[in-house]
Parts: structure tokens; sequence; C-alpha cells
């Protein structure tokens, strides 16, 4: 009896281990594929260049995770981030600290509202933050006139996205500081214990006494925060805050959530590897512009969403086997 | 605590409820389902604030507003469901909260000690690294008490700590108590078993419709006086009986007859390694055994809700193994299971629905209910079985445990079964309502029907059963035939199974089957698809019981938010129009009539399919993509790109295919939903990904412009100047509405967005429903699909349907279908899109930027959702 306790608790456990680290994997994998196929895949200018194109769906994709965690989902990060954008775009001729604390502070607006909503009103997650976006889109498109916003090149503001750091690209140097953060904060932090309690079980959370409502007020604010963020690094990086941009991105974060095996259900996740997912899903893109250019073969760049699509779906597929093995089990 | 006021919406929970506990005290609190019990300890809490009253704790005057100060004034509760997080670890689950930090980080290998160390005080070595979840409910249970007890806590209180707990683990818990007790902790004990009671505690308070009724010293009162304050009437158990049960019939009658129901060696999983039982029709045969020794599994595996891993079953004299709780149902078999809410009603259902949902297959002609024919028989089963309700249209949440469970028992007698399996059938229920059930089973035994009832109550068994097999960690352990069933012989078994049971029992061969059956079975089941039998449903005869609906206050007050929530959205409509009539100019031409109504049928027809996906309690993100895919299709096949075809018939094609075409990804979606039990956000997320990819490939991603008059009547046609596509939203709108409101496939799509396992066990095809539905949702944004290009006379992959997912949800939740599944409105849907519309319309005809409509277009999705809450809860 005890044996075989013993062993299905360590199955169980090495099947936790695949499937936490199955993204890990899966990214090492492909690292391994492009590197033995492309000449120049690991060259320094496209590690950089997948590195700075993606920290923006990375932040975005940071605060997504720990929404989801809390068993909630925001679906306004993409306008968020749009909006976090023209708003540091507009602020950029004082500089890049005012320019960014500006549009994390729009971002912040926006998280802020959703978060209310949300805890005082007692509005879903997914209509308050269905609401949230059309709202942060419309103050978008009010603030740039229905136009981008160029940012000024006489400040600094533009080294924000493109600027380097002991050879990295200071975008990359910002998401891997929040993911470090994120990280630390998840494992070792009360808080972020709380955060998967409630994703769990709110209402044994409640009954625990833990303050639900605070919790995923924080969760809410830094979501929106992170997303504004990442729009002030679009704007940095595109040379102009662009109001029309993100829609479509809550969805490739949530995707990037779940390839990393965050529970859509929450009460479980992992930041890195969220990290993972991120990078993978940016990967598939860039792998497909190398095949490009050996020649054999010309995808269209639409293939990528194809290609996302089918990988999400595999992902899924494998995790809800494990789900299924381990309940079993 | 004195002289305690609670009202709810008007009705009184507690009047003047008092309650005193001493300094290391164990108290114990009684009463009946409804008695204000729990109330008093929510307030107590701090969950409830209170109307009215004092509550003195520690010599001082105790306010409370939250539980998490009741935990810091020294008052931690244990609640009846268990209530920790199941995926967290052990360790985080009794520490969370009050973490131990170093540095303000968490320290893990400190909680992690303590945590084994306290768990040790109640015999418990587990690893408290792992999820809670890898647990059984009993050691889950023996954490949420250790996590209540380590608070240093000066009172605890248990709710109904023991009922998922075996006997040795009870005996554990009473030491803890002891131990609590003697280090000056007071224990407020809520049990429904009064044997535990006169174990533990010292004074007791019995409470009756929210007034307490007696306090006073537990050993000056006997078992009956308790009952008997409960109840508020005396019982008639002079005769020491505690049921409701008649005596059983003639046991040597029943010997001769042919088993209905033999079960051989029967192992299910890991739960079920041999079980063995039999049963004839009109017999009553009990089933004992503790929590886990896999009575329930027995139970589901006859049903068909599981399957069996070897073994054999028997029903009728023929080899039986039902593939789904359908087959094992239309065989004559009816389930009622252990717990009512998560796996038998559909709560916002009403009373008739949740009775004839088994039954619906019978009351339709072409898929179409028959709605005299189910009121009849819900008529007929409210009167016989007494079922107090307002009226057959009150939601079933509404009602009491005792009648929740007569209209359980209801769905499957109108079914006129031969076998009926009950999991507990009296649990959670007054003691009254438990009586009248209890007389019911009886009846219905007498009457030639098989029962298997499944019980912790030792009195039911021992009372109720004409015989009882008792399980022991999945195995048959004994058989007890001879009345009177001793209930210490029963005991003894679960306990240890080989017990020095001398006379009645038939006990099991250390190999674990019974002596009687030298036989043994053949391993390994062979799947048979048992064919229906002929099922004689109960019909209704001639005799109509007219039911005259109770009207109270309550009730039309429900009626009128319902009202209210559903027209709130018309008299919103109707003002939008009058607004704009008054102030917007042209606002009366046929213009402006068509350039909205152009705008809001796409919508609305892709609405219609995500209003039937919401009513699952699911959701179609793709639907947008679908549309492009649609889209894209169209041009492929009418400009002869890939076949030349006869222009009718390529126009034709051309309606036909892209529509299919997007159908067939929409089961797609529903297969992997139902397949892979992939959420269905995650799942749709896919085809919204990958579909508009598709349609971009498939077009190079390039604007497909044409000119083909034929095709584009669907998005220009004008016959008597009514829009195309105006009559195809209109179309889809009625027969949508139609379907769900008279089909057999409309009513089993909500009560499986209601309750999903409820419906499961009901017979309902759950999975063929959500892929059809899933199905529609394609049907309905491929021919949104078409009408976009066709009224734009181009197709372009990157943009047809760009964004609708949102619009059709933001449609939807405005026309107050909520999120949760089980209700739809597709007529609200449609009036949800114009509102929505009309809001955007006004506000640009009046000079207002389109951005700023966004913002607006926000609030109203909030504003109405917001309403709709509130009219819910009231």
């Amino acid at each position: 009896m005890n044996g075989s306790k013993g062993q299905s608790a360590q199955t169980s456990r090495s099947m936790t281990l695949i499937s936490q680290n199955s993204v890990l994997i899966a990214l090492i994998l492909l690292i391994l594929f492009g590197a033995l196929r492309y000449e120049k895949f690991l060259s320094p200018f496209n590690i950089l260049t997948v590195l700075r194109y993606n920290s923006m769906f990375a932040l975005v994709s940071l605060g997504m995770c720990f929404v989801i965690m809390s068993g909630g989902i925001d679906l306004s990060v993409g306008t968020t981030a749009a909006l976090g954008s023209v708003v540091s775009a507009l602020l950029s001729p004082h500089g890049a600290w005012i320019g960014m604390v500006g549009g994390m502070s729009a971002g912040a607006a926006v998280g802020m509202i959703n978060a209310l909503v949300i805890t005082r009103l007692k509005i879903p997650p997914f209509i308050s933050s269905l609401a949230a976006m059309l709202a942060a889109q419309g103050a978008a498109l009010l603030l740039a006139q229905n136009q981008s916003v160029s940012v000024s090149y006489d400040t600094d503001f533009t080294v924000i996205g493109q600027g380097d750091w002991l050879g990295f690209p200071i975008p990359a140097w910002i998401a891997g500081f929040a993911y470090l953060l994120g990280s630390l904060c998840l494992n070792l932090t009360a808080g972020g214990r709380k955060v998967l309690a409630i994703g769990g079980n709110e209402e044994a959370a409640r009954l625990m006494g833990l303050r639900v409502d605070r919790v995923k007020f924080f969760v809410y604010l830094a979501s929106g925060t992170l997303a504004g963020l990442a729009g002030v690094i679009l704007a940095s990086q595109f040379g102009a805050g662009q109001p029309v941009e993100g829609i479509g991105w809550e969805l490739f974060a949530i995707a990037s959530v779940v390839v990393g095996g965050t529970l859509l259900t929450g009460g479980q996740g992992s930041v890195i590897a969220t990290l993972a997912g991120v990078l993978l899903l940016g990967l598939i893109f860039n792998i497909l512009n190398f095949e490009n250019g050996l020649g054999w073969i010309s995808l269209s760049a639409y293939w990528q969403s194809v290609v996302r699509g089918l990988f999400l779906m595999v992902v899924v597929i494998f995790q809800s086997r494990l789900v299924v093995k381990r309940q079993r089990a | 605590m004195a002289g305690i006021h609670k009202h709810f919406s008007g009705i009184a929970a507690l009047s003047n409820a008092s309650l005193t506990v001493g300094r290391g005290e164990v108290h114990a609190l009684i009463g009946q389902n409804g008695a204000g019990k729990s109330t008093l300890i929510k307030i107590l809490t701090g969950y409830y604030a209170k109307d009215a009253g004092e509550i003195v704790f520690d010599g001082q005057v105790f306010e409370v507003h939250s539980p998490n100060a009741a935990q810091a004034n020294g008052i931690s509760t244990i609640y009846q469901e268990i209530n920790l997080i199941p995926y967290r670890s052990v360790a985080e689950n009794i520490f969370l909260g009050r973490e131990h930090r170093q540095f303000g980080l968490l320290n893990w290998r400190r909680m992690e000690a303590e945590a084994e160390e306290l768990l040790l005080r109640f015999n418990l070595k587990i690893d408290v690294h792992q999820p809670l979840s890898r647990y059984s409910t009993a050691i889950q249970q023996m954490v949420a008490i250790a996590r209540a007890v380590s608070f240093q806590a000066k009172l605890v209180i248990m709710d109904e700590p023991t009922s998922s707990l075996d006997d040795h683990e009870v005996s554990v818990l009473f030491e803890v108590i002891q131990q609590l007790k003697s280090s000056g902790v007071s224990v407020i004990f809520v049990s429904h078993k009064l044997d535990e009671l006169y174990v533990v505690c010292e004074r007791v308070t019995v409470m009756r419709d929210g007034r307490t009724v007696l306090a006073g010293s537990l050993g000056s009162l006997s078992k009956l006086d308790l009952v008997t304050t409960m109840i508020g009437r005396a019982l008639d158990s002079a005769t020491g009986e505690q049921t409701g049960f008649t005596p059983g019939s003639d046991p040597a009658l029943i010997e001769k007859g042919e088993p209905l129901l033999r079960v051989r060696d029967l192992s299910v999983g890991r739960k079920v390694t041999s079980a063995n039982l039999d049963l004839r029709s009109g017999e009553i045969v009990g089933l004992a055994g503790l929590l886990g020794s896999g009575r329930s599994e027995i139970a589901r595996t006859i049903f068909g809700a599981e399957s069996a891993s070897a073994g054999e079953m028997k029903y009728e004299g023929a080899a039986f193994a039902p593939k789904s709780p359908a087959t094992a149902i239309s065989s004559g078999i009816g389930f009622c299971t252990e717990d009512r809410k998560t796996d038998g009603i559909v709560p916002e259902m009403s009373v008739r629905e949740n009775l004839t949902l088994a039954l619906l297959p019978h009351l339709a002609q072409a898929g179409v209910v028959n709605d005299e024919a189910q009121r009849s028989v819900v008529a007929k089963f409210i009167k016989t079985l007494e079922i107090k309700c307002s009226s057959p249209e009150q939601p079933i949440r509404e009602l009491s445990g005792g009648n929740q469970q007569k209209v359980l028992l209801a769905r499957w007698l109108c079914l006129n079964p031969k076998l009926l399996i009950l999991d507990e059938p009296t649990r959670g229920i007054d003691v009254g309502a438990k009586r009248e059930i209890q007389t019911l089973i009886s009846a219905l035994a007498a009457d030639g029907l098989g029962v298997l009832m499944i019980s912790s109550e030792m009195e039911e068994l021992v009372e109720g059963s004409d015989r009882v097999f008792v399980l022991r960690e999945g195995r048959t352990v004994a058989e007890f035939r001879d009345h009177p069933i001793s209930e210490d012989a029963i005991m003894a078994a679960m306990a240890d199974g080989t017990s020095a049971l001398k006379s009645t029992a038939v006990i099991a061969a250390p190999d674990g089957t019974l002596r009687r059956d030298a036989a043994r079975s053949i391993n390994g089941i062979t799947p048979i698809d048992a064919p229906p039998r002929d099922v004689k449903p109960f019909l209704p005869s001639d005799e109509r019981t007219k039911h005259v609906p109770v009207e109270t206050k309550e009730r039309r007050l429900a009626v009128w938010s319902g009202r209210m929530r559903r027209e709130g959205v018309l008299i919103a409509l109707v003002a939008l129009i009058g607004f704009n009539l008054a102030f917007t100019p042209h606002f009366l031409s046929w213009q402006t009539f068509n350039v909205n109504l152009t705008q809001v049928c796409n919508i609305v027809i892709v609405g219609v399919g995500m209003t039937l996906v919401i009513g699952t309690g699911g959701i179609d993100l793709s639907v947008g993509s679908l549309m492009a895919i649609a889209g894209a299709l169209a041009p492929i096949i009418f400009q002869n790109k890939i076949v030349s075809l006869p222009s009718a018939l390529g126009i034709g094609l051309a309606f036909l295919i892209p529509v299919l075409v997007a159908g067939a990804f929409g089961w797609f979606n529903g297969w992997l939903i139902t397949r892979f039990r992939i959420q269905p956000i995650v799942a749709t997320l896919i085809l919204f990904i990958a579909g508009r990819g598709l349609a971009q490939v498939s077009t190079n991603g390039n604007l497909q412009a044409f000119n083909a008059p034929a095709f584009q009547v669907i998005g220009l046609g004008r016959p008597f100047g009514v829009p195309v596509q105006a009559l195809i939203m209109v179309s889809v709108v009625a027969i949508a509405a139609w379907m769900l409101r008279f089909t057999i496939f409309g009513r089993e799509l909500l009560a499986a967005g209601g309750n999903e396992e409820a419906a499961r066990l009901a017979g309902v095809p759950v999975n063929r429903i959500k892929r059809m539905v899933y199905m529609i949702s394609g049907l309905c944004a491929g021919m949104a699909g078409l009408i976009v290009i066709a009224i734009n006379s181009s197709s372009d992959a990157n943009l047809v349907g760009l964004g609708m997912e949102l619009d059709a949800i933001a449609a939807v939740s405005v026309g107050g279908t909520p999120f949760t599944g089980g209700r739809a409105s597709v007529i609200g849907t449609l009036i949800g899109a114009l509102i929505i519309q009309l809001v955007r319309y006004t506000l640009l005809a009046n000079g207002i930027p389109d951005a700023a409509a966004l913002v607006v277009k926000a609030a109203i999705i909030v504003g109405a959702v917001f309403i709709q809450a509130k009219g819910q809860s009231r």
C-alpha cells in the first residue's frame, strides 16, 4: 500500500516536472534546431533583435500570467499598451523618464479602473476587461486624434526602446528585471502565494481571512502598469505612439501564458515558463524568416499565425493529457 | 451571543438567537437544516453582519466585521465543506495568510517543519510539500482542523467536522478536542450525529426556526429529547424506530425471484477491487462502507458513469456494461447522486425542467417538447410526492434540500425505472422530510422497484434494507440477511471486515469473494451496447391535477426583478430610439434605418451562435477568424480559381461551401473541448490565431475585389426594400429562439450549461450538444463572413470579422445572457446589439467622435452586466 502510494507520488512528481519544464525543453529544442539549420541564427544580431522585439510581449504576458494565476483574465492589455505608447509619445519631449512614468501611469490607471470594476461592482473579469479594452482604445484614439504620434528625437526617449546597455538591448534588461521581480514575488513573498491561493479557491481564501479584493486589485494594477510599460517600449522602438496597435496582443499573451503551462483556471503557474512561452512563440516567427531565407520554400509571413495556432493546440492537448493522468493517479 | 437578529431580504433568518459557551467547554450546537446554525456561526466569525444583538467574547463586547478580524481575535472556524486550496501544498494551506518570513521573504523551511510537527499531533504523517489535492477528503479535513487549531485560538468552531472522517479519524479528532479543552480552549461542535455529541460535548444549544429553543447540559437530556426539541413535535419513536421505513417484505418470497442485478468481482480503478452484490425486484439492498470504501464508485459503474476495469455485471439476466448513463437509463436504471448540488440539480432551472430532464426524449416529437404532456407529468409528481414549491416554474435552487431530493426522485420515477440507485438519499435533509422520503422508498420497493441504497446512517440501513452488503476498501466483505440486522455487526465489518460475527453474516473468504459464490467469474468485461429495452415512461393519464401556484410576496418580487432584468434592456432601447426621434435630424429616414441595420446584422448573426455557446457555459473566440475563412473561400469558388463551374452552380456553392467549412471548424472547436477537456477560451483561441492565418495564406493576404451581382445579393439585395441580410438575421434569431424554448436540444443545452455533471447523469448527451453548439456558432460566423464581403464587393482576410468576437460577446452580455451558462436569451442578444449600435450612431450623429463612442460602449457593457447581476442577487 505504502509502496504503491510512494511510487504514484514519484511518477506524478516527475510528471509535474515534465509538464512544468516541457516548455523549456521545447524552447531548447527549437533553439538547437535553429542553430543547426541556419548559419546566422545564433548571431548576436539575430539574438538581440529577437530579444528587443519580444520584450514588449514579455511584459504584457507577465502581467497576464499573474492575472490568470489569480483566476481572472485581462483582455485590456493590448489596447492599454497602445494607450501607454500614445501617452509616452506625447510626453517624450520631456525626456525618457517622464515619458516612461507617464506611459506606465496611463496603464496603471486602466488597470486600476479594471480592478475597481471587478472588485467593487463584482463584474466578471472577462467582461470588465473587455470594457476596459474598448475604453483604453477610445482614450488612445482621442489623445492621438486618430493618428500615430511621433516621438521626440530631441530627447533621450528613444533610448528606452533602441538603446543598449552592456551589449544588451535596454528593453530586454527591463523585461528581464521585471521577470526576476515577478518570479521572486511569486515564490518568495506572501503576496505571491496569496495570488495562487485565490486562484485555487477564492471562497476558501476568503474564509481563511485573506483580503481577496486587495490582492486582486494589485494583480490588475500590475497587469495594467506592465502593459503601459510595454507601450512605452513600443513608442520608443518604433518612433511613434500607435493608438491602433496592440489589438490581439491580449490573446497572444494568453497563448504565451498557456503555452508556459499556467492553468487558465488559476491557482497554478510559473513566471519563468511564461517567459519561455513568449520566446517560443516569438522564435516561430524568427525561424519562419530564416526558412524563407534559405530559399527552399517561400512561406508568407501569414504562416506564422497558422504555425503558432498549431503549436498552441499541440501544447494544450499535451497538457490536458497530463492533467487527466494526474487526476487518475 | 444574545438577542441576535438577522434578516435576509426581508426574511428573518435569526430572531432572538442566543448562544453561551463557557471557557474550555465543548458545546454542541444542533438544529434541523435551515434552523439558523450556520447563519449564527457566520455572524460570530464576521462573515455576515448582524442586524441586532450583542456578542460578548472573552469578557468584552465584540464587534467583528471580517473573517480575518475574527481569526485575529482567536476565533477559528472549520467549515462544513472543506475550504482549502487544492493545488497548494499542505504546508502552504496551513500557513496561508500568516506566513513565516525572514528578511521579508518567505521562510519555507520553517513553515514546512512546523506543519509536519503540527500534523503529528493528529497522528498524521504526510509529505507537506505535496499539493493538498493529492490527499483524501479525510486527510484534507484533518489539515483544515490542524490549520484552525494552530491559530492559538480561544474558540474553535467545527461545523460538521466528522462528516467525511472514518471512525479512527473521528477518535483522533476527539482526542484533539480533549487536548484543546484541557488547555482552556472552547469548542463549538455542530453535528447531526447525535451519538458523537454525547462523547465530546458537555452542554448543548438547540435551534429551531432561527431561535434558540433549548440550552442546557447534555447529560440530563436524552437523544429523544434532542430530536423532539429540534423538530418541535414528538415523533412516534416510542418503538425505537428512528426512520420512516416500513418493515421490509417477506425475505422468503424475495429469495425466489431471479436477481435483477448481479455484480461479480467488479473492479473500478483503484477504488474498487472486488465488489459482489445482487439485488432482486422489490428489494431494498443497503450498501454500507466507510467513505472511500468504493460505494459511490460501484453505483456510478452500474449507472455507466464510470467504466469497470474487471469483473462482470448482469442485469435482467443478461451481461451488462453500460457505456454511458444514457445507456443505463434506457435500460431502466435511475441514480440519485450523493451530492445534490454538484451533480444532481440544475440550480437555475425550474422544478419542471429539473423533474423532466431525463424524460425529455419521451416527451418530444421530432425533437420538439410537448409542453402539455410535460406540465401534466410535473403536476402529477408534485402532487403525489408532495413537493413543496410555489409553482412548477420556481427555480429549484430556492427549494429546501428535502424538496430538491423529491424532485430528483421524481426525475427517475417518471421514467418508470426497474432499478433505482440512491446514494445517501437523506443526507442534509431535515428530519421531517427524511421520514417522508424513507416512507416513499419503502412504498416504491413494495411496488416492485429494486432499490440499491448507499447510506452512512446505520438506522437507515438497518431499518430500511432487506439485505445489507458491507464494503471495505473496495471489497465486499459481508452480507447481512437475517433481521434484525445489528448495527454493531455492520460497523464491525466496515471497520475490519473479519470481526467475530456469529449468526447472520456471510463472511467473505480471505481472497475477498463471498463464500457463497463458489463459482468464479471471468475477468474482463466485454462492453455490449445494451439495446434500448422498451422503457415505458410514465405518461400522463386523463386525470389532470390542477396545480394552484402560491403567489407569495417573495415570488412576485422575483418575477418583477426578472421582468425588469429582461425588459430593462428593451426600455433602454426604446429610450434610445425616442431620444433620436426627438433630437437627431433625419433619424426616421430609410437610409438611417438601412445603415444601422446593415451594421448590426452581422453582430446579431454571430451573436446568436455566441449566445448558444455561452448558454452552455463556454465561449467562442474564433468567430472573427471563421468569418475571414468563409470570406476568403467564397471568391475563390465563384471566380472559378480552382475548378471551372457553371456560374449558377458556382454561386450556389459559394454560398454553401464557405458556411459549411466554417461550421466544420466550429465543430473542430467543439471536438477539442469535449475530446481533450480543453477550456473553451483556450480551444477557440487556437482557431482565433490560426484561422485568420489560414484565410490570409489562402489569399496570400491580398485584397480580392470582385463584381458578382448574383453572389452579392446576400449583402446588397433588397427584395421589397428590405435588406436580405436583415431577413437572414431575423430568421436566424427566430430559429434559435424557437430552438431554445421548444426543442429537446435547447432544453438540454441549457441543462448542460447549468450543471454539466447533473445533465450527464440525467442522460443528456453533453458532448454531442457542445459540438453541435460550436458548429452552429461556426455556421453563423460563416454566414456573417459572406455578408461582409458581399457588401464590400471585396474580401480582405486581414480585416473581415476583425474584433467580431468581442462585439458579439458584448451584445450577448448586454442582452442579459450570463457567462456562467444555463440561461440564454437570443432576443436579448438582438436587443443588446441594437442598443450598442444605436448608442454609437447617436453619438456620431451628435458630433461626438467614434473614439469616445468606444468609451461609452465600455460603460454600457459594465452598466448592463452590473444591473443584471443586481437583479439576480436581489
